[in-house]
């Protein structure tokens, strides 16, 4: 068993594809591999990069157009995890970390055209954080992950970037505003427009 | 069971997180990219170090010219004195009058001034007559004089290859006064004119002395290096830049799929002509500050061969394609036609020369500048609906900063005319596409400066 003690388990399973040089990739625990990126060990960072490139480019997915601009973004974030790897220090775990900073570097890059894109009237502003939107599907329903993901895809890029960040990502519509140099009352707004629009779309997907 | 969401957020939370990361398999592409992005930032690095060390040693060769010069201006105001042995400082060259009075005259014997000086030396020995006839009267021993009796006596019983020089400093007060205690001596030396010397005139003959003396590694200064401080120069300078094209991702929904290749190799590199008029100040043996304004020319040869397969389909109001539609026949597009960009340039560097000799130099630059955009001419093909538009339909920005770094051989072939070739490495700050434009220009240039300059 590998790294037991950290919060993020790298599995034996996830190495069967990787065999050179053994000494990095069967025998790392988590900050053996950090040492070993931020030392410029390529297999090191092959390895980091294929154990959570997959999460990572969900996570890009939900702010970028297509996935080709996803792509990009996760690429763009990686090289940013590799360039400054020596700052980490291990308090949060490194998946932890990395999203961290797969979010901020998607959210830097999209920011000009959400900020564009927004179009927020008078109305849009009153509509309150607390309303809820009412959805009542089963858990069972046939609708996968995959599908539910890609609905918010389609979102408009002002409310999925909105809604990621409040719904997925934790961020408070104080520290959205901040980040994408909105209003608090915009966010809001766009948060609200988003789950209705959602809710139409998982709707009209049963 | 059956489970029921109050609220959109908790379904869609619940959902997710039973998503799992497909893997990849383009660590080929992203390797790719890492390498560039390590290379730039220690390109950075580099150029950051370099141009500090030499800002750093241009500041120490000011420094230390700056205190050469005061100190050639100082020993200027000197009077030097050979002390040979055959020179003779007795009581009778420092003499006070016959009727009594305090000394008002003082001549001073010193055959190496009255070369250097005629009219000093006719008035020292005008001086040294009256002196002589007086000698009986009041002598008065300065402390200088005291000091150089000894020293003649010193210097008598040595060789006179052995000398060693003697400075006798200028002072208006004579403080050690003779036994008899009468005199009380002001302003004894203000009727002494001392040899006028030019300062300027001594210091390429002195400096040079001097230098060496003070400097650890004698620098070689070629005798075709221009005299004066500034100096003014005309260059004229073909370039071959390379520069990198790639597709912003942000903007990729702007750009035709068909298109991207044959963009990217279209505009990779192209031929400058630059000409210019440059300013140089030397701040130190062998450094420079330069300035001035340029002409640049950036030339290329737009081709493209590609095959249309699609129609883009364009939402005018955000100017992004939003569709396809697949062309029955698909369509072979050749274009070629030679493109030009004009700018003016106004650079700002330091530049410095460690090795050299008579006819060659070597030359470090470290700078940046600015350049205006002037115009474009020619035409290329519309990287969305791929037909042929004019270059100046295009929106350019104005302005575009840049730092360079140089490392070339000069040659000169006389102090007025040189022949430089230069590896020149540039990195831009922007450059001249608006956030229209769909590709990204690597921001660095190396070019191959070959440069021809006139000095006037």
């Amino acid at each position: 068993m590998l790294n037991s003690n950290s919060e993020h388990i790298i599995r034996l399973e996830d190495l069967e594809d990787y065999l050179k040089p053994k000494e990095i990739l069967l025998n790392s625990s988590e900050q053996e591999l950090v040492l070993a990126c931020a030392n410029g060990k390529a297999a090191a960072q092959k390895r980091v990069y294929e154990l959570f490139a997959g999460k990572m480019l969900n996570i890009c997915r939900r702010y970028a157009k297509d996935k080709d601009h996803a792509q990009d973004l996760m690429h763009d974030g990686f090289i940013k995890v590799f360039m400054n790897i020596q700052s980490f220090k291990g308090q949060a775990s490194l998946q932890t970390w990395i999203t961290r900073i797969m979010i901020n570097n998607s959210i830097s890059a999209i920011r000009k055209e959400v900020r564009k894109g927004i179009k927020v009237s008078l109305e849009d502003i009153q509509i309150a954080e607390s309303e809820i939107v009412y959805f009542e599907l089963e858990d069972q329903q046939n609708l996968s992950a995959t599908e539910v993901f890609k609905k918010i895809n389609e979102l408009p890029l002002g409310y999925k970037t909105v809604f990621s960040m409040y719904v997925l990502d934790g961020y408070t519509h104080r520290e959205i505003a901040t980040e994408l140099d909105i209003t608090e009352g915009t966010s809001k707004s766009q948060l609200a427009k988003a789950k209705k629009m959602l809710a139409r779309k998982l709707r009209e997907a049963q | 069971m059956n489970k029921k969401f109050t609220d959109i957020e908790d379904f869609i939370r619940e959902k997710l997180s039973f998503l799992d990361g497909a893997p990849t398999n383009d660590w080929a592409d992203f390797e790719r990219k890492l390498k560039r992005a390590v290379f730039l930032r220690r390109l950075k690095r580099a150029t950051g170090v370099v141009g500090l060390m030499l800002l750093l040693f241009a500041g120490q060769q000011y420094f230390d010219f700056y205190t050469t010069q005061q100190a050639l201006k100082a020993k200027s105001n000197r009077i030097e004195f050979s002390a040979k042995p055959t020179t003779s400082f007795s009581n009778q060259h420092y003499s006070a009058s016959a009727d009594g009075s305090l000394l008002d005259k003082q001549s001073i014997s010193n055959s190496e001034t009255a070369k250097n000086n005629s009219s000093s030396t006719s008035q020292n020995a005008d001086y040294l007559a009256m002196a002589n006839s007086d000698k009986d009267n009041l002598a008065l021993k300065t402390t200088a004089q005291k000091n150089a009796s000894a020293q003649a006596k010193k210097v008598q019983s040595k060789k006179a290859t052995e000398e060693e020089p003697l400075v006798f400093e200028y002072s208006e007060k004579v403080t050690n006064i003779s036994s008899t205690g009468l005199a009380y001596v002001d302003n004894l030396l203000n009727d002494y004119r001392r040899p006028t010397m030019d300062s300027e005139s001594i210091v390429p003959s002195d400096s040079k002395d001097f230098f060496s003396r003070k400097t650890k590694k004698k620098i070689y200064i070629s005798p075709l290096q221009e005299k004066d401080p500034w100096s003014y120069s005309l260059n004229i300078y073909p370039n071959f830049a390379f520069r990198k094209f790639s597709v912003d991702p942000n903007k990729r929904a702007r750009l035709h799929s068909d298109f991207i290749d044959a963009m990217v190799n279209s505009e990779a590199s192209g031929l400058n002509l630059n000409l210019g008029f440059e300013v140089n100040k030397r701040i130190g043996l062998i450094t420079y500050v330069n300035t001035g304004v340029e002409y640049i020319r950036n030339s290329y040869l737009a081709e493209f061969d590609f095959v249309n397969f699609r129609n883009a389909n364009i939402d005018y109001s955000t100017g992004e394609i939003t569709s396809y539609t697949m062309r029955k026949d698909p369509n072979r597009i050749v274009f070629s036609n030679t493109n030009s960009f004009h700018y003016l340039n106004f650079p700002f560097s330091i530049s410095h020369q460690p090795w050299a000799s008579e006819n060659v130099r070597i030359n470090l630059e470290v700078g940046f500048s600015v350049l205006y955009f002037l115009k474009a001419q020619g035409s290329t093909i519309d990287y969305r609906n791929l037909e042929v538009i004019a270059l100046s339909e295009r929106d350019y920005r104005k302005f575009i900063g840049s730092s360079s770094l140089k490392i070339g051989l000069q040659y000169y072939v006389n102090p007025k005319l040189n022949v430089g070739l230069e590896p020149t490495l540039m990195y831009f700050t922007n450059s001249i596409y608006t956030e229209e434009y769909p590709f990204e220009v690597i921001p660095y240039s190396m070019g191959l400066n070959v440069n021809l300059q006139l000095k006037l």
